[in-house]
């Protein structure tokens, strides 16, 4: 006798309604673009199996995100790290002393202001803003994928919590102090690289550790630098506990390096509400509905500021916008957008 | 009717982001010309310890 197989019970999958879809879809459109960058800007991949470093003229140009030329495979200079070698040269012919309690060297600055990196800064934030940081920054791309990691809701914290204001603030601190007034006072300390930059640790200090080698010059002029395990110290020990600490936030909020320590961040949040690309809200359309700000994962409230500081331009409240009244582009900002046009196809 | 937006769109929109970068642009030249570039250059192509945490101080 023959036995028919029961047709298992397969649920019907719920079709996605078109805003969900427009959201997917540019999530995916971004999350493609931070990728692509970051392959690009670290494709010396030789660099990963020998445990060298790129030295090429392409050395000396600035990317817009922060990425440690000290990542094997990096291909040009993160701006944070160039802005302080810059003020880190100093004068040695002038007056040298050394600060008694702490053991720094206090030396008289060759450059107070670094023209060659604030240009390439200014250049960067006038075009894009924080474009950059939503889909040019690798360390962004790193945060974006730790914060997919499903945890119970109850763990996962909204944004605009308790003091989530005041730390916002915190990477202007950051920048003041650890980028511009620490290296130009003790040289040739680069403050934010040696005691705070995660990406530092995660770009360049963990796999050139792992892979163990040794490397032409280093540079302070010490000659041939060691890499591997045996040299870590106190200083790597504190910088992997900050990288451990950004990983778990990381799952639990979103983008919090981004939000409150990253002084790149700081620096192109200046420049939003003047920079090329910008958004802006068709107050005919706007209906104050709110849409937006709920799906904001930086807690920015896009119909009343749609240029804000904390916005790194994802689109997502574009996408998630059921009127249609967010536009955004370079030059003159239309209202046609291609995520929306999709979702006004599937709306029917 | 001209479309109400916020942020709309005027001539100072345009003209203050293309100053700066013409301004970023003229840093950019200063700033190759007064020696900064070799500056970052040395410190891109030299390993820098104390920036990925090899450094036991």
């Amino acid at each position: 006798m023959e036995i028919k197989a029961k047709p298992k019970d397969i649920k019907p999958k719920r079709p996605l309604n078109p805003i969900m879809r427009a959201r997917k879809r540019i999530t995916r459109l971004r999350l493609l673009i931070q990728s692509v960058f970051a392959i690009v800007t670290n494709s010396y991949f030789i660099g990963f199996i020998r445990g060298t470093i790129y030295t090429g003229p392409i050395k000396q140009v600035c990317v817009p995100g922060l990425n440690c030329y000290s990542c094997p495979g990096a291909r040009g200079a993160c701006p944070i790290g160039a802005l302080q070698s810059v003020f880190n040269q100093s004068d040695w012919s002038k007056e040298v002393w050394v600060d008694g309690k702490t053991g720094f060297v206090v030396t008289k600055p060759l450059y107070y202001f670094s023209f060659y990196v604030i240009g390439f800064l200014m250049m960067f934030g006038a075009l894009c803003g924080r474009l950059i940081c939503g889909f040019l920054c690798p360390f962004g791309l790193v945060q974006d994928l730790l914060h997919k990691i499903p945890l119970p809701k109850k763990l996962k914290i909204q944004p605009n919590f308790k003091g989530d204001k005041l730390l916002r603030k915190l990477k202007y601190v950051v920048l003041i102090l650890m980028v511009i007034i620490l290296p130009l006072l003790y040289a040739p300390d680069p403050f934010f690289c040696k005691y705070i930059c995660p990406s530092g640790m995660l770009l360049g200090g963990i796999p050139l550790m792992t892979i163990g080698s040794s490397i032409g010059t280093v540079a302070d002029g010490t000659g041939t630098a060691i890499t591997s395990w045996a040299e870590a110290g106190a200083i790597t020990w504190l910088k992997i506990s900050l990288l451990a600490a950004t990983v778990i936030l990381s799952i639990m909020i979103y983008r919090p390096f981004c939000k409150y320590i990253c002084p790149l961040g700081a620096i192109y949040a200046l420049f939003n509400k003047i920079s090329l690309y910008r958004f802006s809200i068709d107050e005919e359309k706007c209906t104050d509905c709110g849409v937006c700000a709920k799906v904001c994962k930086m807690g920015v409230d896009v119909h009343k500021t749609p240029n804000h500081t904390e916005c790194i331009r994802c689109g997502d409240c574009k996408a998630a916008c059921p009127h249609h009244a967010i536009c955004s582009g370079f030059g003159k900002v239309k209202r046609t957008a291609n995520v929306i046009t999709e979702a006004e196809k599937y709306g029917q | 009717m001209k479309k109400k937006t916020k942020n709309g769109n005027n001539v100072l929109r345009y003209l203050i982001p293309i100053a700066v970068m013409l301004i970023a642009a003229g840093f950019i030249f200063y700033g190759t010309k007064n020696g900064e570039i070799e500056a970052v250059f040395n410190k891109a192509i030299n390993l820098c310890r104390e920036c990925v945490g090899i450094s036991g101080k």
